[in-house]
């Protein structure tokens, strides 16, 4: 009988990640094989970026968003400004703040969609559809060809002008019960889908 | 398991969505539940054994054909339900009518009226029938609602009985399906009878076939049984309220007869009263005091100085006062205790899980009893976990995730029983062999792991974010005082750093052939594992911080995810290791497939 207890009592000693014979039930070693050829031919697939026209798209958005705030902060800070007029360096922090902030949001909507685009890639290959983004909190994400419950291609209207598309993959997880990426050129989308959705088909477990 | 072929003749079909004709039967977007009954190889009824209390299932069939309806009590529970519902507003009304407040006693009347009608409709209009091979639930005059599901699709039917549902012998009754979060219908309430006949039809099956399938034996059997096992329901808190369900067929042997369930773990009376010592479920009546205190306007005596110190006893010195005091503080332990203790009888009396074939049977209760069916194949994730007070004693928890649940929202008595509170008590050492019941080849022996740590920069890490926190501290109180400033943030220092080192040994990870483990916690202690089918996605995170360690955080989704209050997110692991992790998971999850059975 285990003695549960043990685990937590004894350190046990991180073995170097490099050991592959710690792979149990694979004396020869050949699961191991296996595993490392796959990972190099994942590796081999070069990481997608989505279609340029993307960060267009998202510095329409930006910018609509952009404009909207900066007239109501402009509306917020020259009544502040009316009111703190006698007080000189009052108006001038006041004013010098309002300057940054607007610099702030006229960066966010013109270099942000550039800089997420930087940092958006996808691949699809032999382990799985795989997702890396982020720009400060990068994550990566990897949905198993098998895993894929269904997909979703969607057009907003901005993205339908642009001939640009969305992907969702919906998988049976709970964080990541669906996987988005946007930005795809239309027909690359529509690919994509399609070869998700075969593929879940055709693979098969050892 | 998934990476085995299944045997027998359905081979084929249990393999995936190749076979066209499979897809058909599938609920759309079922996605994880899958075409698993259209593959099932229904049990036969080449014997009849003779038995007077057997219902045929022609029988039941043709009885269920005609539109039925709900039990005539159904008015009463429904009335009651939603009493219960508003029990406080209930109680406030009465409240109010005795201080002469006249409107509330008529609205609460009002409302009980509007309630009793809407239970007496609800009796008069929802027929249920069975036809076509789907059951049909209609209700409603205006607003309608049909509600049909195919009988193939059903997968268990559960009942809950209170003491009051005992009394007239009927019982709520939730069915079930393979995909849904929630049950697909609710009937409150039917008559045992007609439960049984309900499980009969379902549940059995006519044409004469030469393989009996052991799992379709025992529904079969047990749908035969149905009065046999509900009525042995008011025998004792110890018998199970019989859940038949549906299992996985075209694997397994083909025995004829029911198979017999055998017993996985019962939980002694003992166990529940030390589990409750050790717990603080007490404590939830806090809340619940302090809200009826407010709704009463208790705080208008209690902080009523001049009237209360009247009745306090006067000229105590300050031992005498420290002693009341720490008399008191006892008395108070005792009671939370003594309600702790209480809720854990209440809820688990009598709790017993057996194992019949592939599905896991819970059933508990003292006044209210519940059963559940967890179908082993849905399990997603298993969590053991211990409190330092459990570790103590010996004792552990063990949670359940299963698919086809709603995640940590909207849980039910039912559900909670199944998942978040499988078991809610048991030894430390029993653990492995009832793990070894929930999944065929567990072997579950921490120590014979090889386990993973995180990164070697953790500790230096989290010692700086210890100090950082301590400093921070220590600036809060220096804003009443330098010296205690100084104080709170030594203190806070000594605390932060000891548990940041103990926390920065306490994450560790393991791999085997099949399944991950993963094990967190300096007081709770968590040790969960998932299995590479049930493994949804892989990902990495790495926040501006990892990135300046070169640390990454491995995540590890499944499905349902919530009831174990846990997941599979190993923080501060070297960044190269977390990568390289994620690949070989995403390796192993995809080389074990989704089996057509499992989910």
């Amino acid at each position: 009988m285990t003695d549960f207890e043990n685990p937590y009592e004894a350190e046990p000693i991180a073995t170097p990640f490099e050991d592959a014979s710690r792979e149990e039930g694979d004396p020869s070693g050949t699961q191991w094989q296996d595993e490392q050829r796959l990972l190099a031919a994942q590796a081999e697939r070069a990481w997608c970026q989505v279609d340029a026209r993307s960060v267009t798209l998202g510095r329409i958005t930006g910018w609509i968003m952009t404009l909207v705030l900066l007239s109501v902060l402009g509306v917020a800070l020259g009544s502040l400004a009316i009111a703190t007029w006698r007080v000189g360096w009052m108006g001038v922090g006041v004013g010098v703040g309002g300057g940054v902030l607007a610099l702030v949001l006229i960066w966010f909507a013109q270099g942000w969609p550039a800089m997420r685009y930087r940092y958006l890639h996808y691949r699809l290959g032999p382990l799985g559809f795989e997702i890396r983004r982020g720009v400060l909190w990068r994550r990566q994400i990897t949905v198993p060809l098998s895993r894929v419950q269904h997909t979703d291609v969607s057009q907003g209207p901005l993205e339908r002008r642009l001939g640009l598309g969305r992907l969702v993959v919906y998988t049976a997880g709970t964080q990541f019960a669906s996987v988005e990426l946007a930005g795809l050129a239309f027909a690359e989308a529509e690919q994509l889908r399609d070869a998700l959705v075969t593929s879940g088909e055709v693979s098969d477990g050892v | 398991m998934a990476s085995e072929q299944p045997e027998g003749p359905d081979g084929a079909e249990t393999r995936g969505l190749q076979v066209p004709g499979e897809c058909a039967a599938t609920e759309a977007g079922d996605g994880h539940a899958g075409t698993d009954t259209a593959g099932f190889k229904k049990a036969s009824v080449s014997e009849a054994p003779i038995e007077a209390k057997l219902i045929r299932v022609a029988d039941a069939r043709k009885a269920l054909q005609g539109p039925r309806r709900l039990h005539p009590s159904s008015i009463l529970f429904g009335v009651l339900a939603t009493v219960r519902q508003f029990a406080v507003a209930a109680i406030l009304a009465v409240f109010l009518a005795s201080s002469g407040n006249r409107a509330a006693l008529v609205a609460a009347g009002l409302a009980l009226v509007l309630t009793a009608a809407t239970a007496v409709f609800r009796y008069f209009t929802l027929r249920y029938r069975l036809s076509e091979g789907e059951l049909r639930i209609n209700e409603g005059l205006i607003f309608r609602r049909h509600r049909t599901i195919p009988m193939a699709r059903i997968q268990n039917i559960d009942l809950v009985q209170n003491p009051i549902h005992r009394w007239f012998h009927v019982a709520e009754v939730s069915i079930e399906t393979a995909g849904g979060s929630e049950p697909e219908a609710k009937l409150r309430v039917l008559g045992l009878e007609d439960v049984a006949l309900l499980r009969a039809a379902i549940f059995g099956e006519e044409e004469a076939d030469s393989e009996v399938n052991a799992v379709g034996g025992t529904d079969r059997s047990a749908g035969m049984q149905g009065g046999d096992d509900l009525t042995s329901v008011e025998s004792g808190a110890g018998a199970i309220v019989s859940a038949a369900s549906k299992g996985p067929s075209g694997r397994g042997g083909s025995r004829r007869g029911a198979t017999p369930g055998h017993l996985v773990h019962a939980t002694t009376a003992a166990q529940l009263l030390h589990a409750g010592l050790i717990s603080n479920r007490g404590l939830l009546v806090i809340p619940v005091a302090l809200g009826l205190g407010s709704q009463l306007d208790l705080e208008r005596y209690i902080l009523d100085f001049a009237k209360v110190s009247r009745y306090l006893p006067q000229d105590y010195t300050w031992q005498e006062a420290t002693l009341w005091g720490a008399v008191a503080f006892a008395v108070l332990l005792v009671l939370f205790k003594l309600l702790s203790v209480g809720w854990y009888f209440w809820r688990f009396f009598g709790h017993r899980v057996e194992r019949h074939g592939d599905d896991l049977r819970v059933s508990c209760g003292l006044f209210t009893r519940v059963s559940a069916t967890v179908p082993r194949r849905r399990i997603q994730f298993i969590s053991v976990q211990q409190t330092w007070l459990s570790r103590w004693v010996g004792l552990a928890v063990i949670r359940l995730e299963t698919a086809g649940g709603a995640g940590a929202s909207a849980e039910d008595a039912k559900q909670s029983v199944a998942r978040r509170w499988f078991m809610p008590v048991i030894a430390q050492h029993e653990v492995a062999r009832v793990l070894a019941e929930l999944r065929p080849g567990l072997e579950f022996e921490p120590d014979q792991l090889v386990w993973r740590a995180t990164s070697p920069a953790t500790a230096r890490r989290l010692t700086r974010l210890a100090v950082l926190r301590a400093i921070a501290l220590g600036g809060a109180g220096c804003l009443h005082s330098w010296q205690l400033g100084l104080a709170v943030g030594t203190a806070a220092l000594i605390w932060f750093v000891y548990f940041a080192r103990r926390y920065a040994k306490s994450l560790k990870f393991a791999t085997t052939e099949h399944w991950v483990v993963f094990r967190s916690g300096i007081l709770t202690r968590k040790i969960s594992l998932t299995f590479y089918d049930k493994i949804q996605s892989v990902a990495t995170l790495q926040s501006p911080f990892d990135r300046r360690w070169k640390m990454s955080t491995l995540q590890i989704d499944t499905a349902a995810a919530g009831p174990a209050q846990h997941q599979i997110a190993v923080k501060y692991l070297p960044r190269e290791v977390a990568e390289q992790e994620a690949d070989r998971v995403a390796w192993q999850a995809s080389r074990h497939q989704i089996d057509q059975q499992n989910i």
